[in-house]
C-alpha cells in the first residue's frame, strides 16, 4: 500500500456515516418520482398555451430589426461583464473590436451584480440578469433608459431575432424567494409580458441558452445523465433534439455530466459555437464537422500549474470571427482558428461577451 | 447443501446489502473531496438513488456495481464543482462553505488535505484511495489523462512534503 493510500485511508476513518438505510433510499425515490409526476402535468398545461404563442412568433409578420436578407450585418461593439472585485461588483462594459471605444455602462458598487447579455438584434438595446434586485433588465446601448423586466430568478437572456421577444432561464423559487436547481426554458414579450415555460422543468438543464436565426429553435445544454449535450428545441413542436453530446474524448462519461457549456448558433444558423474540454470548438449544425479553434488543449503533457481556459463563445454578427474569454479576458479568433488575440489586457476579470452589430 | 451454500455465494447481494457495504466510505472518500459534510451527504443519497432506481437493471447487466456508485457520485461531484464555479463567480461574497475545521484541528492529513484544490483532492482520492486507473479518474473529472496526472504529482508532493516524506 503505498504511503498516500495510507494517509487517505486513515483519513477517510473521521467521517462516520451519519444514520441511515435502504428504506430511506426508497422512499426519497419515490417521493421524488411523485413530484415529478405532478410537475410534468402542470407543465403539459402551461407548454400548450406556450405553444400557441410561439406559433404566433413564428408564423408572424416579423417587425423584425434584422439586416434585409442578403445583407450581411456589420460587427458592432461587444458587451461583457467585468468584476470589480473591492466592491464584489460586476458591471456592464461595451468596447469596439478593435480594444477602443471602452465604455462603462454603470458604476460599480456594493451588491451590483449584472451579468449574462445579449444585444438587440438592431444593436441599440442590452438585455442582462441582475442579481439585486434580481430579473431580467433591459438598457439602452449608452446606459440610458434601464428598465426591469422580471422579478423572478432568471437568468442569461437572450433575444428572439425579429427582437419581439426574450428567452430566458427561470428558476424555481419558494414562497421565501429561495432559489432551486430546478430550471426551465422560458419565453416572454420584449417588453416582460406573457412569460411562459417553453420547457419542462429539471436540474440538468445548463444556464446557456440562444435563440437560432430562424426564430424557431433554442440551443442550449442537458448535463442529464442518459443524453448529455448540446439540445436544440422546435418552439413549434416543442421537440428537443440531440445535436451532439460533444467532442468525443470528453462526453460518454457513464453516469452523468459532461463538460460542454454556452452553445451559440453562427449568424447563418448554419454553425454552432460551444466550449469544451478547456477550448472553442465549432460544429456544423447537424452535430458533424467538429473542430478545435483555439488551442489550449490536449492536456497531454500539460506539466505547469497554470493551465488555460477558454469559454463562453458569441459570434460575431457577420460571422468571420467569435469573441470568447480566455482566463479573464475578453480574447477575439477567426472562425477557422487564426489570429486569436485579446481585445483588451487588463488584470480585471472579464466574462459573459456577446457581439452587437452597428444600429 | 454444497449447491445450496455455492448459490448463496455466488448470489448478487440486496439493496440493502450493497448500500449498507458501501456507503460509510461513499461517504468518507466524498467529505475528503468536498470537506463538506452536507454537501457529501446530499450526494450519497443521489447517487444511491439513481443506482435503486436502475437496481434491477445495474445489479444484472453491469458487472461492476460497485464502480457505477461510484461514477455516478463521482459525476455529481463534477456538476457541483461547474456550478460552484459558476456561482463563485456571480456572487462573490458567499465564502465556500468548508465544516471541516474541527478536524482538520486534530488531523495532520486533513489539514494538508485542505491545502489542496478541489480537483487535487478529488484525482487523489480517486486514485489513491478508491484505486481508480488515472485514465478514468480524468473522465470521470471530465479532464485529460495528463492533467491528472498533473493533479496527482502536486497532490502527493504536497502530502508527502508535509508529513516529512521526500519523493
Amino acid at each position: 500500500m503505498s504511503d498516500t493510500k495510507e494517509m487517505l485511508e486513515r483519513a477517510v476513518r473521521n467521517f462516520p456515516a451519519p444514520p441511515g438505510d435502504a428504506d430511506a433510499v426508497c422512499r426519497f425515490v419515490e417521493r421524488r418520482n411523485r413530484r415529478r409526476r405532478v410537475g410534468s402535468a402542470v407543465v403539459a398545461l402551461t407548454l400548450t398555451a406556450g405553444l400557441v404563442a410561439a406559433a404566433v412568433v413564428v408564423a408572424g409578420d416579423g417587425t423584425g430589426t434584422t439586416p434585409a436578407e442578403g445583407e450581411t450585418p456589420r460587427n458592432g461593439p461587444i458587451v461583457f461583464s467585468e468584476l470589480h472585485r473591492g466592491l464584489s461588483s460586476w458591471v456592464l462594459s461595451t468596447i469596439e473590436p478593435d480594444g477602443s471605444g471602452y465604455r462603462r455602462l454603470r458604476e460599480p458598487a456594493e451588491g451590483v451584480r449584472d451579468y449574462g447579455n445579449d444585444w438587440s438584434p438592431d444593436g441599440t438595446r442590452i438585455a442582462y440578469d441582475r442579481e439585486t434586485p434580481r430579473g431580467i433588465w433591459v438598457m439602452r446601448a449608452d446606459g440610458s433608459s434601464i428598465e426591469r423586466l422580471t422579478s423572478d430568478w432568471a437568468l442569461s437572456p437572450q433575444w428572439s431575432p425579429d427582437g419581439t421577444q426574450i428567452a430566458y432561464f427561470h428558476f424555481d423559487s419558494d414562497t421565501l424567494g429561495r432559489t432551486s436547481e430546478s430550471a426551465a426554458i422560458w419565453v416572454m414579450d420584449s417588453d416582460g409580458s406573457d412569460g411562459h415555460p417553453v420547457t419542462a422543468p429539471g436540474d440538468d438543464l445548463g444556464i446557456e441558452v440562444d435563440w437560432a436565426p430562424d426564430g424557431r429553435h433554442l440551443l442550449f445544454r442537458r448535463f442529464a445523465p442518459a443524453q448529455p449535450g448540446i439540445y436544440e428545441l422546435d418552439l413549434l413542436t416543442s421537440e428537443e433534439r440531440l445535436l451532439s453530446p460533444g467532442p468525443e474524448d470528453v462526453s460518454h462519461v457513464q453516469g452523468g455530466d459532461i463538460e460542454v457549456g454556452a452553445p451559440s448558433y453562427s449568424p447563418d444558423g448554419a454553425h454552432v459555437a460551444f466550449d469544451s474540454d478547456r477550448d472553442i470548438w465549432v460544429m456544423a449544425r447537424d452535430g458533424s464537422d467538429m473542430r478545435r479553434i483555439t488551442s489550449n488543449g490536449p492536456w497531454e503533457g500539460t506539466t505547469t500549474a497554470r493551465q488555460p481556459w477558454a469559454e463562453d463563445p458569441s459570434w460575431s454578427p457577420d460571422g468571420a470571427s467569435i469573441v470568447y474569454v480566455q482566463e479573464g479576458d475578453i480574447w477575439i479568433i477567426g472562425v477557422d482558428g487564426t489570429n486569436p488575440h485579446p481585445v483588451r489586457e487588463t488584470l480585471r476579470e472579464e466574462v459573459a461577451p456577446a457581439w452587437g452589430s452597428m444600429p | 447443501m454444497e449447491t445450496d451454500l455455492a448459490e448463496r455465494v455466488e448470489a448478487p447481494p440486496s439493496f440493502e446489502e450493497f448500500f449498507d457495504a458501501h456507503r460509510a466510505r461513499l461517504f468518507g472518500a466524498l467529505c475528503l473531496m468536498t470537506r463538506d459534510r452536507h454537501e457529501a451527504e446530499e450526494i450519497v443519497q443521489e447517487a444511491f438513488a439513481r443506482v435503486w432506481e436502475h437496481w434491477n437493471g445495474v445489479g444484472n447487466r453491469i458487472s461492476d456495481p460497485t464502480g457505477y456508485l461510484f461514477r455516478i457520485a463521482t459525476n455529481l461531484f463534477r456538476q457541483r464543482l461547474r456550478r460552484a464555479a459558476l456561482a463563485a463567480r456571480r456572487t462573490i461574497h458567499v465564502a465556500p462553505r468548508d465544516d471541516l475545521a474541527e478536524i482538520d484541528a486534530n488531523d495532520a492529513v486533513m489539514r494538508l488535505l485542505a491545502r489542496l484544490t478541489r480537483k487535487q483532492r478529488a484525482a487523489v482520492v480517486l486514485v489513491d484511495l478508491l484505486d481508480f486507473p488515472a485514465p478514468e479518474a480524468a473522465r470521470l473529472l471530465g479532464i485529460r489523462a495528463g492533467a491528472v496526472r498533473g493533479l496527482l504529482h502536486r497532490a502527493r508532493t504536497a502530502l508527502r512534503e508535509g508529513t516529512g516524506g521526500t519523493e
